[in-house]
């Protein structure tokens, strides 16, 4: 069975790559510009979350971390690995504060988020 | 001597004497003697010899007299027989007498000096001898005894003879000087080199006046013989008139030195300055009868003199009143010539104390200051020399010695010559306006202190006792307005921000610890006002005291409010990230699509397509790293750049950027042979990007195919690398500002290398933070070795 990974980006262009890529690398993936998308956690139950730190909803750098905070330290979610994307230089920061698994730099290589992504969900 | 004196002397002579001038024969003046023989009296004066004593005519002296007149000669007899009227008799007189003829320098009669011996005795005795011998020859031998008695009688008689005429010869000679002298004297008056004038009587009758000084005057020879106070009008109202007066009547000298006289001249009433004497001349009486006026004009030198002497005094009077201080120093000796009242002060000396002295014997401190030597230079250079607010220690009269602010000059004065023969030196004590500045800057310095104070808020916690002390402006930052007792727990752990609670509680206990930190405490955090919920950020220090068993007994500091620092750097970086999202969500789709095009063109074996998106990639890739190094620079500039400290190994890092460097290049051959293993303190990420930017460099700088080199080494307490390529090398010029934001140095070979100058200021700039030093050795052409070092704690 697929594993399944929910993608929040804003911004189509890379959403749709990144769906595109994970698609073909046999992955189900369910995408949203906003974080609407994770009030389907429970019923969908990813097995990784994608998360953009930057969502054009937030007006805010911090809002891919605040999102990242609030699965990690819900015991309903914590256990679903979270990668956050931003172009920021200081995204290892960022990543760190939100308590997630891992982050990936814009712009990133694909082999690079494939790699990820297959880490955390094998 | 003047006529007069002459004539007065004359008087006095009892040799008969008598002047007479003109053809005429006209009695100008006789003795008394004279008279005597004529049988006249003094009324006879002026009149001429003929109607004078009419008893001459018939006689030969009258055509003698008349022809000495004529001819100039003079006439001299001796025993000649005259008939003179004596006591209403005519009698038989004979005389030894001389008819001089006295003339002008000219050679034109004067006037005929007439002198007569009555030797009417010796004659007659004469006679009588005669007589005698006569009747001796008749009597004979008998009368021999009478014969030798008369001969010895008649040696007596030609003695006195011999005497008479020794004295005539002394009259002559006498009267020979006298008018020798007379002549001399016109002639000295009116040649003599000063001005001349003698005035005759109390009534200043101007006798002679040479050409000096009618010159003087301003007036001509028709002056003379005219009263002084008729010829010179303006002299009225002057002291001169009264002068002389008083010569005149005590008979002494008067002597005047630069007076000024006001005289009508060419160019109407004038101011002059003489130098003169009013020299009394008496008559054998001792009485004065005229006064000889000798005078010399210094005009000319007074108005030279005034105006030398208004010119230096104008130049001590600048020096003197000068408002800063002013000092002339004279020769290589640098003696104090003058100096006015403001370098006085300056030097807390009198004018007596400095004047005629060298400065140096004055002032010995000036010794081994810099002045002397300036001074020096001044002398040899001609050039003044001028400097401001120089700092100079001078000794006051009480042996203290007082640091001076000063403005001066050293102006140098020449002498004739052109050689510099004194300085003049231009003090302005600008100490009061340096101490007012420095006053200034402190009282700023202290005001912005005190703004900062303000913001400055104390804390003092008792641990034993568990009280805790907050001022006010720490009480603010906690949101608290009362004055009432504050708590640790209550006040300040729930006045934190809540997620910052458990890191300043950690960082608390850690400074508990006086194995652990010594007792320091040092962190920044937020609060939530308890009153005004309001959020501030906090920058604590502080320093906890230990007890002999290193128990912490006192807790003291200071909170500081950086609130507004702390938002500004927020706006920064929100700023930064607002922008580093823009440029890269662009790129990051980019890439995505290539990547996947690439798979793609890869799978359909499309070689053309691939080539080409692998060249899409390359450019997209470089363009990630030109926007990364601009964020960077601006994350720099905002100070936002923290550095992510671990531990890790050098050479596995190096190892690491080789192999990238190897994958997306193979123009170069990069040589690194690892040796022990270096573990260092460091930002792994930004040490790599500095590795990364360097190789990048060579690679940049160096002929294709050529190797760079790689070495780490460690020693003394400091890791290093060096990365050497074979490359153009760099100029000396360049290596200074190698490390400059934007630069680049600028040569035919650089123009066609991209880059936008920011790797090497981006690589020194990391090295800074890490407090390590980064440098590089090259010269033109020889290739380069960049190096930098970090401290391996």
């Amino acid at each position: 069975m697929a594993k399944k990974v929910f993608v929040i980006e804003d911004d189509r262009d890379i959403r749709e790559t990144i769906v595109y890529v994970l698609e073909e690398e046999g992955f189900e993936v369910l995408s949203s510009e906003s974080s609407k998308l994770l009030r389907s956690v429970d019923t969908e139950k990813p097995d990784i979350i994608l998360l953009d730190n930057w969502l054009t909803e937030w007006k805010s750098d911090a809002s891919g971390q605040q999102l990242s905070k609030e699965l990690k330290t819900n015991p309903a979610t914590s256990h679903i690995p979270v990668i956050i994307i931003s172009a920021v230089s200081n995204v290892k920061e960022i990543a760190e504060a939100g308590l997630a698994d891992s982050y990936l730099m814009k712009p990133f290589d694909v082999s690079e988020l494939v790699n990820l992504v297959n880490k955390f969900t094998a | 001597m003047n006529s007069q004196q002459l004539l007065d002397i004359l008087s006095l002579s009892d040799k008969a004497t008598a002047i007479y001038t003109s053809e005429d024969i006209i009695i100008e003046f006789a003795n008394e003697a004279m008279l005597g023989f004529w049988g006249k009296d003094s009324s006879i004066m002026g009149k001429p010899m003929r109607q004078a004593v009419p008893e001459l005519v018939g006689q030969p002296f009258l055509d003698i007299l008349r022809n000495v007149w004529l001819s100039g000669d003079t006439y001299i007899d001796t025993n000649a027989y005259a008939e003179l009227l004596a006591d209403g008799k005519m009698r038989g007189y004979y005389f030894d007498f001389e008819y001089r003829a006295i003339k002008h320098p000219s050679g034109e009669m004067r006037c005929i000096l007439h002198t007569a011996v009555d030797v009417t005795e010796r004659v007659l005795h004469q006679q009588e001898i005669i007589e005698i011998r006569q009747r001796e020859k008749d009597l004979g031998d008998e009368l021999a005894a009478t014969n030798e008695e008369l001969s010895a009688s008649n040696e007596e008689l030609v003695s006195t003879n011999e005497e008479l005429k020794e004295s005539y010869d002394s009259l002559q000679l006498l009267n020979q000087s006298l008018s020798e002298s007379e002549a001399w004297f016109r002639e000295m008056v009116n040649q003599a080199p000063v001005a001349i004038a003698v005035l005759d009587g109390r009534e200043l009758i101007i006798d002679t006046a040479n050409a000096f000084i009618l010159q003087i005057w301003g007036k001509g020879p028709e002056v003379i013989n005219q009263p002084l106070h008729i010829a010179l009008p303006e002299l009225q109202g002057q002291p001169f008139l009264q002068i002389l007066d008083d010569v005149y009547a005590t008979g002494v000298p008067f002597f005047g030195s630069e007076v000024k006289a006001s005289l009508v001249r060419q160019r109407g009433l004038e101011d002059a300055y003489f130098n003169f004497v009013y020299h009394p001349l008496k008559d054998s009486g001792g009485d004065t009868v005229s006064i000889i006026v000798v005078a010399t004009e210094v005009t000319d030198q007074i108005y030279a003199r005034r105006r030398v002497e208004h010119s230096e005094h104008r130049l001590n009077r600048m020096v003197m009143t000068s408002p800063i201080g002013m000092t002339i120093l004279k020769g290589r000796e640098l003696v104090i010539e003058i100096a006015n009242q403001n370098m006085l002060n300056i030097w807390n000396r009198t004018t007596d104390q400095v004047t005629g002295k060298r400065i140096l014997e004055v002032f010995p401190e000036l010794i081994g200051q810099p002045f002397p030597d300036m001074l020096q230079r001044v002398f040899d250079t001609g050039q003044p020399f001028a400097m401001d607010e120089i700092t100079a220690d001078v000794g006051m009269a009480d042996g203290t010695i007082v640091q001076y602010h000063l403005d001066f000059s050293y102006d140098p004065l020449f002498d004739a010559d052109g050689n510099v023969e004194a300085i003049l030196a231009t003090v302005n004590n600008i100490t009061d306006r340096v101490e007012v500045r420095k006053q200034m800057m402190h009282e700023q310095e202290r005001s912005r202190l005190a703004v900062e104070a303000s913001q400055l808020g104390t804390f003092d916690m008792d641990i034993a006792e568990g009280i805790l002390d907050w001022d006010d402006r720490c009480r603010t930052l906690f949101g608290v307005s009362h004055n009432g007792p504050v708590t640790y727990e209550h006040d300040f752990v729930m006045g934190l921000h809540p997620d910052d609670r458990e890191r300043v509680q950690q960082v608390i206990n850690l400074s508990f610890s006086k194995a652990a930190s010594n007792g320091n405490y040092d962190i920044e955090y937020r609060t939530i006002g308890f009153e005004d919920k309001k959020l501030r950020w906090v920058s604590a220090k502080g320093k906890v005291f230990f007890d002999e068993q290193d128990q912490p007994v006192r807790f003291l500091g200071i909170v500081l409010d950086i609130t507004d620092k702390k938002e500004d750097e927020q706006r920064k970086n929100d700023f930064i990230a607002m922008v580093s999202h823009e440029l890269k969500t662009p790129l990051t789709s980019l890439k995505a699509y290539i990547q996947v095009l690439q798979a793609k063109a890869l799978k359909a074996e499309d070689k053309f397509a691939g080539g080409a998106l692998d060249k899409s990639l390359l450019q997209v890739n470089k363009m990630n790293t030109l926007i990364k190094g601009f964020l960077d620079v601006a994350r720099l500039e905002s100070g936002s750049i923290n550095l992510d400290v671990e531990q890790f190994d050098l050479n596995v890092l190096i190892k690491e950027a080789v192999e990238e460097a190897a994958i997306t290049m193979d123009s170069h051959d990069v040589i690194f042979n690892a040796q022990q293993p270096i573990q260092i303190n460091a930002d792994r990420e930004k040490i790599s990007q500095v590795l990364n930017n360097l190789i990048s460099n060579a690679t940049k700088y160096s002929p294709r195919g050529s190797d760079i080199e790689i070495n780490s080494y460690s020693h003394d307490n400091v890791a290093g690398v060096s990365i050497t390529d074979k490359g153009i090398g760099i100029g000396a010029d360049d290596i200074e500002k190698l490390f400059d934001r934007f630069y680049r140095v600028n040569s035919a070979h650089t123009k066609t290398i991209a880059g936008f100058g920011i790797g090497l200021y981006l690589c020194a700039e990391i090295i800074r933070l890490h407090k390590g030093r980064i440098w590089v050795e090259s010269e033109s052409s020889r290739g380069a070795t960049f190096k930098f070092e970090i401290p391996l704690t």
